[in-house]
């Protein structure tokens, strides 16, 4: 099964780490750098993962991508993963009140990201 | 170059030189001419910038250029090399950073003076005050003292609010930017900033009626406190200037990358001619009694001119949130504050992998291969 994993985040170069990382197996990875065009790919793409940077500039942080997202019924089944540089309660409560399935907190481990990522997987075949 | 250019280039306080494509001195402002060595027609006497037009006219270096020029007695400058105006000319900007250094210092001083010596001073008085006029029996003899000395509370009070905002002020002078990146909803935060003004609202019967404030605006990232703060300014500003039982308006809406708050009172409105100077610290803008056209109308009450700190402080608090304060368009029955924000997270200062992520990666670099060479296998 091709896994199609969209990455939204600002930093070029955490968008080539991440892809690196994942970039494995039977895997489809696109990449978004602001929040609109994250969306907009979304759309476009319906990926199975969105691996979601939440502090991003422009009109669209990752709270508001992710709520969108999973208000989106054309996105049903889509699973979002939020990247956030704190980790802080108020986050981790905002991201369950956007609806996110998982998070990663900021540095993450490359391993943490893949278990996270293979995790959704299993759950997705499931 | 035309007299009205370089009437402008004259009037800077910066040290600006317009050089030809072989570093020679074409034109030199009133602080240039200033400097030695500089004369018209005669190369600038630093090697290093004669160095950089020289890498420009050989096409080896672009302006814009930063070099760094250390002078006689400690005086430090940085130079930047600019496009001339025409042709291969080349505009070179030196700005005093020792100067520049010095001013801050001395108004760091001052704001720290203000905030350990008149402040606690200014404290103490206020609470004094208070407790005689709690203690001053109410009677028929001393009611005048009783009124005296709650009027010394006030302006004890006015004082000590006067003073704290220019402490404030003190403390955004040394920013470059706040460090903060709290995420903020704009109808929270308007909600936060009238909490703070709601007594002196209240007391007036001031209402607040908000256009377009929803959740569906994008968020702002910041100081909660900073901002709340400048907004809570704004309308206190608004709410002294208002009349009695009548409303401020705060009106939110996004302008492409930006959200616009714009906060309108239906008062006595600044007049308008003066508003470019509203931002600078210790300026009003509001108009002095003299210059105002004489009129048989009773006179209506009229706000108290404060020290001109608080648009300074609103002003200082949205430059560091990379935003702008700004007079809305001037109509006859309102006057509007337009507070301009960049919506979303800051653009990173230096672009690239965070360290610790970067740090994160290497740690776990090796299991991350070995684990990648296992699914490869796997999948084989």
């Amino acid at each position: 099964m091709t896994r199609k994993i969209l990455i939204v985040e600002d930093q070029a170069d955490l968008r080539k780490l991440v892809r690196m990382t994942l970039e494995y197996g039977d895997v489809e990875i696109h990449e978004a750098a602001d929040g609109q065009s994250g969306l907009h790919k979304a759309r476009e793409l319906r990926p199975d993962i969105v691996l979601l940077d939440v502090m991003m500039p422009g009109e669209l942080d990752g709270f508001q991508v992710c709520e969108r997202i999973k208000s989106d019924k054309l996105l049903a089944g889509v699973h979002v993963v939020l990247l956030t540089a704190r980790g802080q309660q108020t986050d981790l409560d905002q991201g369950a009140r956007a609806g996110c399935d998982a998070y990663l907190v900021k540095p993450f481990s490359p391993l943490e990201l893949i278990d996270k990522v293979d995790e959704l997987t299993r759950r997705m075949v499931a | 170059m035309s007299t009205a250019l370089a009437r402008f280039l004259d009037a800077l306080g910066d040290e600006i030189l317009l050089l030809t494509g072989e570093g020679r001195v074409r034109f030199a402002n009133r602080a240039a001419r200033e400097l030695p060595g500089i004369a018209a027609g005669v190369p600038v006497p630093w090697p290093e910038i004669l160095r950089h037009v020289e890498g420009v006219a050989h096409g080896y270096a672009r302006p814009p250029i930063t070099a760094s020029l250390d002078g006689e007695g400690g005086a430090h400058r940085t130079a930047t090399l600019l496009d001339g105006f025409a042709g291969q000319d080349l505009l070179l900007v030196l700005h005093d950073d020792v100067e520049a250094a010095a001013y801050r210092n001395v108004t760091e001083n001052l704001f720290q003076f203000l905030r350990t010596e008149l402040h606690a001073s200014f404290d103490a008085l206020a609470t004094s005050a208070e407790v005689v006029a709690k203690a001053l029996p109410v009677t028929q003899d001393g009611e005048t003292l009783h009124e005296i000395v709650t009027t010394a509370r006030a302006r004890a009070a006015e004082l000590e609010t006067r003073l704290e905002k220019l402490t404030l002020l003190g403390d955004l002078v040394s920013h470059d930017r706040l460090q903060t990146d709290e995420r903020i909803v704009l109808s929270e935060l308007i909600a936060q900033a009238w909490a703070r003004v709601s007594p002196i609202a209240q007391a007036a019967d001031v209402r607040l009626s908000t256009v377009g404030v929803s959740e569906a605006l994008p968020p702002v990232y910041g100081s909660d406190a900073w901002l709340t703060r400048a907004l809570a300014e704004l309308l206190e500003n608004a709410v002294r200037a208002s009349g009695r039982k009548t409303q401020v308006e705060v009106d939110a809406h996004q302008e492409s990358r930006y959200v616009h708050l714009t906060v309108r009172d239906f008062g006595h409105s600044p007049v308008p001619r003066r508003h470019g100077r509203a931002y600078l610290p210790f300026v009003t803008a509001l108009e002095p009694e003299s210059a105002k056209p004489p009129s048989k109308a009773p006179p209506a009450p009229k706000p108290k001119a404060g020290l001109g700190v608080g648009l300074a402080l609103v002003e200082r608090v949205l430059e560091l949130h990379g935003g702008h304060l700004r007079v809305g368009d001037p109509h006859d029955d309102c006057t509007a504050f337009v507070m301009e924000l960049p919506t979303g997270a800051p653009h990173a200062a230096v672009p690239g992998v965070q360290l610790e992520q970067a740090q994160r990666y290497a740690v776990d670099m090796a299991a991350l291969l070995a684990r990648q060479q296992a699914a490869k296998a796997v999948a084989r």
